[in-house]
């Protein structure tokens, strides 16, 4: 995007990210207050149901996704060297959003500062 | 990276298990408008065609962005620690390699730039014969292209060093949204 962003062979790496996210839904790690309150939901649009199939109207599956995760410092960071990461600097701060997590959601509710975005894989 | 932004609406994004153009959609949780990500904008419900302001960023490898930004943080998820994502650097001809879901090849990689209204499309394997930094035009705009070939990244700057949007791509998944997109050729 991306994001962003746009990788892979974009059929097989989507079909992998919409059944990888099926099976971990993110109900555990959204805000404690709204965890009572968010479940999937059900939205109408013109979309494809699978990579390379041609967009029909659907009832769309929406599954929530977490807002503000936390952040750690460099040395704390939990990833190697080679992976990768997307990388930004808002309002001075840098953030660097490992792939490894993106890819569980496909994309997150991030603030940085006070500037709300949404880095997406 | 997107702004969750429109005007002074805050939006909160959801995922959307359907595609566009082969692409992810997001929902966004406020009016349960659909936005695609490529296009930059909501396709359908109450925002529709809203544009969506697209936040530059670099996807490269962590020694690479550490590198460049001591002072970083990192984003964690408490409780998940997925599979660590990666390039593998295959080119055809070679015997490819046993297929994983975090492993990608580089053969048709590249740096989609989009501006003014023109796309450039600028394959990793033109860049890897380029004289770098190279400097060129894009929809009436000045543009400096940085690549590193060991970080598996590329990006482009304006006159003024400031990022721009861009995306790495495929060549494919660039296309889908960018059918009129330039290929740059090193003459």
């Amino acid at each position: 995007m991306a994001s962003t962003f746009l990788q892979a062979s974009v059929r097989s790496r989507a079909w992998l990210i919409l059944a990888a996210f099926a099976s971990t839904i993110v109900t555990t790690t959204t805000r404690a207050e709204e965890k009572a309150t968010l479940k999937p939901r059900k939205v109408k649009a013109r979309v494809q149901a699978q990579p390379g199939k041609p967009p029909r109207d659907v009832d769309m599956t929406v599954h929530p996704v977490a807002v503000d995760l936390p952040t750690v410092s460099a040395d704390k960071a939990p990833i190697q060297d080679d992976e990768l990461v997307l990388g930004v600097v808002v309002e001075g701060q840098a953030v660097a959003y490992p792939i490894r997590f993106l890819a569980i959601y496909g994309v997150i509710n991030a603030r940085v500062g006070e500037t709300p975005i949404a880095p997406s894989w | 990276m997107y702004a969750r932004r429109a005007g002074d609406k805050e939006l909160t994004f959801d995922f959307g298990s359907g595609l566009i153009k082969d692409n992810l959609l997001m929902v966004d949780r406020e009016t349960s408008s659909v936005w695609s990500q490529l296009d930059h904008k909501a396709i359908s419900g109450p925002m529709k065609d809203t544009p969506m302001k697209v936040v530059p960023s670099i996807q490269t490898t962590w020694k690479f962005w550490k590198k460049k930004h001591a002072d970083t943080r990192v984003m964690v998820v408490e409780g998940k620690h997925g599979s660590p994502y990666r390039y593998h650097d295959w080119t055809p001809g070679k015997k490819p390699p046993k297929k994983r879901a975090t492993m990608h090849n580089t053969a048709n990689l590249g740096l989609g730039v989009s501006l003014g209204g023109e796309s450039m499309f600028l394959p990793f394997s033109v860049l890897d014969k380029a004289e770098l930094p190279l400097k060129m035009r894009i929809g009436g705009q000045s543009v400096v292209i940085h690549y590193e070939r060991k970080a598996l990244t590329a990006w482009a700057i304006d006159d003024k060093g400031k990022l721009l949007p861009t995306v790495l791509a495929y060549r494919k998944g660039w296309s889908n949204f960018h059918p009129e997109t330039k290929t740059y050729c090193k003459e």
